[in-house]
């Protein structure tokens, strides 16, 4: 079905792209072909078209070829960028086009931009991948009420991210428990010290501590000490996390296709933001193994009430 | 021993599970999008006791510690409708649950990291297979109550204990205990972890002895070596591999009796174990095990006795054996939907015990056993589960035979379970109560004397039994238990048949047809992180069997109390009561027996240079000397002391 989908959106925006490239006022610029993407890049066409009928859009793929050769870029009144690759190359462009930068975590942002090492001729503005950690700390204090001692992962580059979660876990009576991974640390090491004491393990994301290989033994031990995950992605969620606090490819392209607008529309740079919608995604299975009676949709709601406080 | 292989295959697949790939230095949109192998598969997750088809004790890593126990079968004392032994006079002690039939039990299923460790030689006894582990390796000891052929194969006769290991990913560094104490006690244990997330490994070693229970004869001595190693593979997979080797020197027999002189006597086992999860997409499983063990008895002495006539003082007496074990198992595990969850499997397995002084000319015993089992899980509503399932069994031991189980879980409110549940069970006979021929020759080589010789006219033992019981867990307050009240029919039970003459030789028959019945109970109580209660009663009633021993063999009532509390100070305080009333002793068919026993122990953990440490002191049974298993054998006031140190 999804495969329908994508087959049939490569020829009818590439078909499009082909009449009107010269004409498009938004491009899209996404690093990669597989499924979260194009949900994003699907997500913003429809809601460009949508919203405002007389905008033309166009998609770029990076796999399908260079966009240095792109003349779309140059014409375009708005890029929005898809992953740090896209990004990457349309910034190494050096145009005077705004660019909205979605589909990508904070840190990933700042390096490419670091990276770039010259000022961007017109703002970028990025929307980040990641949650804000007071969302990610009113959603532990939801979920385990009782918890008190929240471990976290670090490794070489999430580290930088410490006080902000302490103070975020702080504020709600957390007390954080820290475990490092990498520079003579091993994974092994990490889990043990951070898993002895602890009622719950936020997992910051961090490719050195989570990854295809490293996760069968973080959710092994955490399960073996009986001690659940907050993830960041639906994927850990089915892997054995017990909930994922995340935003789905379709929120991003949403809140992009709306930085996109605000830019047209004339106004100055949104600045940077964190996603504004989430989704919460719980592995009942899990959840009843541990002895916890959590309901995914009570949890969204709860916490999307507590996002709209005054 | 298996070593020689296993360290071949460890060095085979270290660079296999080491190169993984490598993962990105920097975070991207990658990690968040990523998709992930499923790890808590449907197999991994364990079932929430209120959900366990049957009334489920769990004793864990704290618990097990703060007992003070030194053996598997010790703890057990405080599990409701168990009876325990600490003496060696049999072959290790042992444990029964509902009652012994004679000196052995051999109606539990006992695992060892899911390997049945019974043995056919010591008459299915699984006394043995409970000294596999050191106390320190145990991650804990889930104990399931009530007959659950279905799901845990013919030994599952009247329970199951499930003793799991310490996973090696969570011990690295090093271990160090030592003991000392009363009545000899004497105990060390070493145990060091390496490896990394990928492959993890354990190397264990401990010897734990004292001078065994009062008139029973000398010393005792545990000796044991444990390797494992667990190695995270592709997708998810992961081998788990095992290797050890345990040794027992016990006494046994009596200075002031000639027949059975007072000696050493050897029992040996040594296995080798491989376990592969294979998680598969949609919420399925495989795990594929294979297993490998030899258990040897080594026990020669010298008849020094005329009472079967002056042409038998003096003859060698062997009551030795070599037992080989092999077993494959397969088992899938599947969630086909919220209400559907099956299980299903086959194990093949091949016992060979080679014993001359037991089978007579037959000289070896060779059993295969073909095992089909299923097992399907059906939520019924949101509050009712039903358990269903069966194992089938094909052996030359026993025949044919077809073991159904179904249980029903209600969830009358958050926390309250109801649970109902009918099954029926068949436990072929040991090799030995089917084929023993036991001779002796006088010191010329002629006139044997037989002492056991079986007909082979024995058949399964069969059981059905039915079940009511109720589970409580309120985990905001602390509090969690069970009630189960039950009722066990044994038909065709083995025996030995009464024999007309005292020199006639003993046989094995299904004679035996009794009734338990009875109700228990335990409740454990967390009022605080730091302090913890567990109460346990049992009332029990026989009916039917011929013999006093097996009418009498649990007791009419008994209860366990444990109660443990960590001061401010960080001393850790536990005291642990068990009683049993009106039980009957071995060596003993007409009187009853009540005995009580009560431990208390301290510990102090403390810091020891970079090193956690943890000094203990404990007392076994404060009170007046009890009489152990055995009307002959007293268990006297013992203290001990201990220091673990770890890093």
């Amino acid at each position: 079905m999804l495969r329908a989908h994508i087959r049939w959106l490569i020829l009818w925006w590439g078909l499009l792209g082909l009449c009107m490239a010269q004409a498009a006022e938004v491009v899209i610029v996404s690093s990669d072909r597989s499924p979260g993407y194009v949900e994003a890049v699907q997500t913003v066409v429809t809601e460009m078209a949508r919203v405002t009928d007389k905008l033309e859009s166009q998609v770029l793929y990076l796999p399908d070829g260079p966009v240095q050769e792109s003349t779309a870029l140059a014409a375009a009144k708005v890029i929005i960028t898809l992953g740090s690759d896209a990004l990457t190359k349309v910034l190494a462009r050096d145009l005077r086009v705004p660019i909205v930068a979605a589909l990508i975590p904070k840190a990933g942002f700042e390096r490419v931009l670091r990276e770039q090492g010259r000022k961007p001729q017109a703002p970028v503005s990025a929307l980040y991948l990641e949650q804000p950690f007071p969302r990610q700390a009113e959603l532990l204090r939801l979920a385990l009420p009782d918890a008190r001692k929240v471990g976290v992962l670090w490794g070489a580059e999430s580290g930088v991210q410490a006080p902000a979660v302490q103070s975020a876990l702080q504020a709600r009576g957390f007390e954080l428990v820290n475990g490092y991974v990498g520079g003579g640390n091993t994974l092994f090491a990490g889990l043990k010290a951070v898993l002895d004491d602890t009622d719950v393990l936020l997992a910051v994301p961090d490719p050195q501590v989570y990854n295809g290989s490293s996760i069968s033994n973080v959710l092994l031990a955490t399960y073996r000490a009986r001690v659940p995950m907050l993830a960041f992605s639906p994927a850990y969620v089915r892997a054995g996390a017990l909930l994922s606090l995340h935003s789905t490819p379709r929120q991003i392209g949403l809140q992009a296709t709306a930085m996109a607008r605000a830019q047209l529309q004339g106004g100055a740079a949104a600045g940077s933001q964190y996603p504004a919608d989430f989704s919460v995604v719980l592995n009942d299975h899990v959840a009843r193994s541990l002895g916890l009676t959590l309901d995914e949709a009570v949890l969204t709601e709860r916490l999307r009430k507590w996002e709209r406080r005054p | 021993m298996k070593q020689v292989p296993l360290a071949i295959l460890l060095t085979l697949l270290s660079p296999w599970a080491a190169a993984q790939t490598a993962a990105r230095e920097s975070v991207s949109e990658q990690d968040f999008l990523d998709e992930m192998p499923v790890v808590l598969s449907v197999s991994r997750l364990a079932q929430p006791l209120d959900e366990a088809p049957g009334a489920v004790t769990v004793l864990d890593r704290n618990f097990i510690r703060m007992s003070g126990a030194r053996d598997v079968a010790d703890l057990l004392r405080l599990v409701p409708g168990f009876q325990t032994t600490t003496s060696f006079e049999t072959d290790a002690p042992v444990a029964s649950y509902h009652g012994r039939n004679d000196d052995w039990a051999n109606r539990i299923q006992v695992l060892v990291d899911g390997r049945s460790v019974y043995s056919g030689h010591l008459q299915g006894s699984a006394g043995l297979g409970l000294q596999t582990l050191a106390m320190d390796d145990i991650e804990r000891i889930e104990i399931l109550r009530g007959s659950n052929s279905a799901a845990y194969g013919a030994r599952a006769f009247l329970g199951v204990v499930n003793i799991v290991s310490r996973d090696v990913r969570d011990t690295s560094g090093a271990r160090v205990r030592v003991t000392g104490g009363d009545n000899g006690v004497a105990d060390a244990a070493a145990s060091i972890g390496w490896g990394s997330s990928e492959s993890a490994y354990r190397l264990s070693a401990d010897s734990r002895g004292d001078m065994g229970l009062r008139s029973a004869y000398g010393v005792n001595r545990v000796s044991r070596v444990n390797l494992s190693a667990a190695m995270s593979l592709e997708h998810g997979k992961e081998l788990e591999l095992r290797t050890g080797g345990l040794g027992i020197d016990a006494g046994r027999g009596s200075a002031d009796s000639p027949g059975n002189t007072a000696r050493t006597r050897f029992l040996g086992s040594q296995f080798a174990q491989a376990d592969l999860h294979v998680p598969l997409a949609n919420d399925q499983d495989v795990q594929l095990s294979a297993s490998h063990t030899e258990n040897t008895h080594r026990d020669n002495f010298p008849y020094l006795s005329t009472a079967a006539g002056v042409n038998y003082y003096g003859i060698p007496i062997d009551f030795g054996a070599h037992e080989v074990t092999e077993a494959i198992t397969l088992q899938h595990t599947a969630r086909w939907s919220e209400q559907w969850r099956t299980v299903w499997g086959m194990e093949l397995r091949r016992e060979e015990i080679t014993s001359p002084s037991s089978f007579g000319a037959r000289g070896s015993v060779t059993s295969n056993f073909q095992r089909l089992f299923g097992n399907a899980e059906w939520r019924l509503t949101p509050t009712v589960v039903l358990n269903s399932g069966a194992m089938l069994e094909q052996s030359e031991l026993g025949g044919n035979t077809v073991s159904p189980r179904v249980m029903a879980n209600w969830h009358l409110a958050t926390g309250h379970t109801l649970r109902a549940g009918v099954s029926s069970a068949f436990r072929p006979p040991s090799a030995y109560e089917k084929y023993a021929a036991v001779r002796y020759y006088d010191l010329n080589g002629a006139n044997p004397i037989t002492t056991v010789l079986a007909s082979g006219q024995v058949g399964p033992e069969k059981i059905y039994s039915r079940e009511l019981g109720y589970n409580l867990s309120l985990p905001t307050l602390g509090v969690s238990g069970d009630v189960r009240l039950f009722e066990e029919r044994i038909t065709d039970g083995i025996e030995r048949p009464k024999k007309a003459q005292d020199s006639d030789p003993d046989d094995y028959r299904n004679i035996d047809n009794y009734r338990i019945t009875g109700a228990e109970h335990q409740l454990q109580w967390k009022p605080s992180a730091n302090s913890l209660l567990f109460l346990t009663q049992t009332w029990t009633d026989v009916a039917g069997a011929e013999r006093f021993r097996v009418s009498h063999s649990a007791a009419r009532y008994a209860m366990s109390l444990a109660g443990m509390y960590t001061t401010d100070a960080g001393y850790v305080w536990s005291v642990m009561h068990a009683q049993s009333e009106d039980i009957a002793l071995m060596s003993d068919s007409e009187r009853l027996y009540s005995v009580a026993r009560t431990d208390v122990r301290v510990a102090k953990p403390f810091r020891w240079g970079r090193s956690k440490a943890e000094l203990s002191f404990v007392l076994q049974n404060a009170d007046q000397p009890y009489r152990d298993g055995d009307w002959k054998f007293r268990f006297d006031r013992r203290a001990f002391v201990s220091l673990q140190v770890e890093q």
